[in-house]
């Protein structure tokens, strides 16, 4: 559609939750700031690539999600050290409001695979659909599962919510190998 | 010797079977309840990253843009 008042409007509705996106994947809000700036700019200038009627939520999540892995892509080509440089910036952009829990789930989040951490995000938190959240990171839907599954069942183990965790398929699987191997 | 090793084979796949079986079964039931804990916090800590004040910057970069389309469509 074209850039029109009502697009922007539809915008600036979607700040504040596109907002949370790009801190929980940048985990600094600093830099989510940035991020959500150059998503507004790409969103206006290729606003005749969103087709009105369609998933607008779903079209600028991508924009965004896009951007990210660009500028990580263009980061890790320029600083070597990716991994430590953004362990040493991990930062606490809801420390004013968060009590325990809240700081719990984000060390819990941040020691999640990215990958898992963003279905998580997109799926558990923010509510897309499968469906939704697999066009917004352009992968199948069935990945899209699997990454939340093992996001959950992570993040339970290190949240030590899964009182059924000793009975995971897994470990099924393991105790029953280690059983019959030893016969 | 060939043949008791496939046999063995065999009767791991049952075990194994089984096993995923009764795994499930246990999971349908607790890890749901696990799954909509994890669901709520994931949710409410979401929520509250969405209700921090969002900048004054995006509002005037949009001015901004729609200024600039305004004068880009008249020339």
């Amino acid at each position: 559609m074209e850039a029109t008042p009502e697009f922007r409007d539809m915008l600036i509705e979607a700040i504040p939750r596109l907002r949370a996106f790009a801190i929980s994947l940048t985990s600094k809000s600093d830099r989510a700031d940035d991020l959500v700036q150059e998503t507004l700019m790409k969103a206006w200038k290729y606003s005749e690539s969103f087709t009105e009627g369609t998933n607008f939520r779903a079209w600028l999540y991508a924009i965004l999600r896009n951007e990210f892995y660009s500028q990580i892509r263009k980061r890790s080509r320029e600083v070597e050290d990716l991994d430590g440089a953004y362990a040493a910036r991990v930062a606490q952009p809801a420390e004013q409001h968060g009590h325990l829990d809240m700081a719990d789930l984000r060390t819990a989040l941040e020691q999640l695979p990215p990958d898992q951490r963003e279905a998580l995000i997109l799926v558990g938190a923010s509510g897309f659909s499968y469906e939704e959240a697999a066009s917004v990171c352009n992968v199948a839907v069935g990945t899209i599962k699997s990454r939340v599954n093992r996001g959950r069942a992570r993040l339970a183990s290190l949240m030590q919510i899964d009182q059924a965790e000793d009975l995971t398929p897994e470990r099924v699987t393991q105790a029953v190998l280690r059983r019959t191997g030893s016969s | 010797m060939a043949d008791r090793e496939s046999k063995k084979m065999e009767a791991t796949g049952t075990i194994l079977k089984k096993g995923a079986k009764l795994a499930q079964g246990s999971r349908g039931e607790r890890g749901a309840t696990a799954n909509d804990l994890i669901g709520q916090k994931l949710r409410a800590y979401y929520d509250e990253m969405a209700k921090q004040p969002v900048p004054d910057r995006f509002s005037a970069l949009l001015r901004e843009l729609e200024e600039k389309t305004k004068k880009d469509g008249k020339g």
